[in-house]
């Protein structure tokens, strides 16, 4: 039977999770991290909150918790829409040609291959320093492999033709002992970033991918991250969002609206 | 026994059931208050022209939430394409894009299953016609923490299988056609 997890329960476990990984945990939204527990109870078995609170002793346990917690993508080029205005409207008519994109939450890697094979489009991956976060190393080094999951290679595939584009999905990857993978040109000037979305580059970036990661996180947590990524972007950097998340209140009246629906905006200023 | 005190109508239905749901908006009383929540299995593909669509012919205003939204009155909302659709305990919406449930997303069992922890007995749950079973648990746990609900009688569903699948776990409190839902909704 599964274990039913209280809010007192959600906000016990989430304050030992941060105490013990660092992460905020405990400021993600407690519906998420509810369904998230739930889903480490069922899927390791664990039976009871004391049983989980000891896991948090062990090493590959925590690993398993930092590899997980964020929501995997699963497609690439999910809302081909989005991907489709960022290319027509900046990417190929030269009106945007990042030298550096950030990618605070990377979860599966399937945003930033989405983001690879249309800069290459542009031929512009040589000029373009990719800075990507995720909590797990073991994910972090993952996604340099370009490894991409066979079993939804049809959807990546349907998203694709939606972008309207002369290329096949099938330029972009291969297939290598019965695996995907993204080809390796686009897998160049990758740099992983230790931490989550609050760890940031080493350097302003003149974009941030940023989509439905703040679905999970509560106001004051996205209003902590949306400040760090104003402070981030370079002047006339491009921030973008999922679209159906709301610009967080504390920089809504920073950031000039590029496309209201699939929500791009820009730290004012130039870029060059 | 219903009570006049409810704060959501939550309506679940495959893509077969937009008629069924635009005729239902459409015979509302424009000032219906209770707010309305709409999950229907729909194209992913496809963000735009279903809400328009209900608008075409609804009584009441029908917008697409965005995460975190306040919850209000005479509105009725309908779930995003891609993304789950959540009730939260302060009366806002949350939205995820965890895997899909019943190889659905918006899954119709974690919408009408959250509003039936959120809102309990002053929760109205509807299933309308559907192909799969998405739904029938979620309407069920409405029945059990109290709520009022009702399953679309399968006599004049297009297909049964989602509300066949809710009245082999438990027995609502009506099974109505769709005419006999708008009249039920407008009596609250």
């Amino acid at each position: 039977m599964a274990v039913s997890l209280g809010i007192n329960d959600i906000k016990e476990l989430t304050s030992l999770m941060h105490d013990k990984l660092g992460y905020p945990f405990h400021e993600l939204s407690t519906s998420f991290m509810k369904r998230r527990l739930s889903l480490f109870f069922d899927k390791l078995f664990i039976k009871t909150k004391e049983r989980f609170i000891e896991q948090l002793d062990n090493e590959l346990f925590l690993k398993s918790v930092l590899y997980n917690i964020p929501v995997e993508t699963t497609e690439l080029f999910r809302d081909p829409g989005f991907w489709r205005v960022l290319n027509n409207k900046f990417l190929s008519s030269n009106l945007l040609a990042p030298d550096s994109v950030w990618f605070p939450d990377v979860s599966s890697g399937e945003e930033l291959y989405s983001f690879q094979i249309l800069n290459k489009g542009i031929n512009h991956n040589n000029e373009t320093t990719i800075y990507y976060n995720h909590p797990s190393n073991a994910r972090l080094d993952e996604i340099k492999t370009g490894i991409i999951n066979n079993k939804n290679i049809e959807t990546h595939d349907n998203n694709f033709k939606r972008l309207e584009l002369e290329s096949e999905f099938s330029d972009f990857c291969h297939i290598h002992n019965g695996s995907t993978l993204i080809n390796e040109i686009l897998l160049e000037h990758l740099v992983p970033c230790k931490g989550w979305f609050l760890n940031t580059p080493n350097e302003p970036v003149s974009m941030i991918i940023f989509r439905n990661t703040m679905l999970y996180l509560s106001k004051p947590l996205q209003e902590k991250v949306a400040q760090v990524m104003y402070e981030t972007l370079k002047p006339g950097g491009i921030l973008t969002i999922g679209i159906k998340e709301p610009l967080p209140e504390n920089i809504i009246d920073k950031m000039e609206i590029v496309d209201e629906q699939e929500r791009i905006f820009k730290k004012p200023g130039s870029l060059v | 026994m219903t009570n006049n005190n409810y704060k959501a109508i939550v309506i679940g239905g495959s893509a077969g059931s937009f008629s069924v749901v635009s005729k239902i908006l459409s015979k509302l009383n424009p000032d219906f208050q209770i707010p309305i929540i709409l999950c229907l299995h729909r194209l992913k593909y496809i963000r735009s022209g279903l809400v328009e669509g209900l608008n075409l012919k609804s009584k009441i205003n029908v917008i697409e939430p965005l995460d975190k939204e306040k919850i209000k009155s005479n509105t009725a909302y309908l779930a995003p394409s891609n993304y789950h659709l959540f009730i939260e305990f302060d009366n806002t919406f949350s939205l995820s894009t965890e895997e899909s449930y019943n190889h659905s997303r918006p899954s119709i069992d974690y919408t009408l299953s959250s509003a039936a922890h959120t809102f309990r007995e002053k929760c109205v749950g509807i299933l309308l016609t559907g192909a799969n079973k998405d739904g029938a648990k979620g309407i069920k746990d409405i029945f059990d923490k109290k709520g009022y609900t009702i399953v679309q009688d399968p006599e004049t569903c297009d297909i049964k299988t989602m509300p066949q699948a809710a009245l082999r776990l438990f027995q609502p409190h009506k099974i109505m056609s769709p005419d006999e839902i708008s009249a039920f909704l407008n009596s609250l």
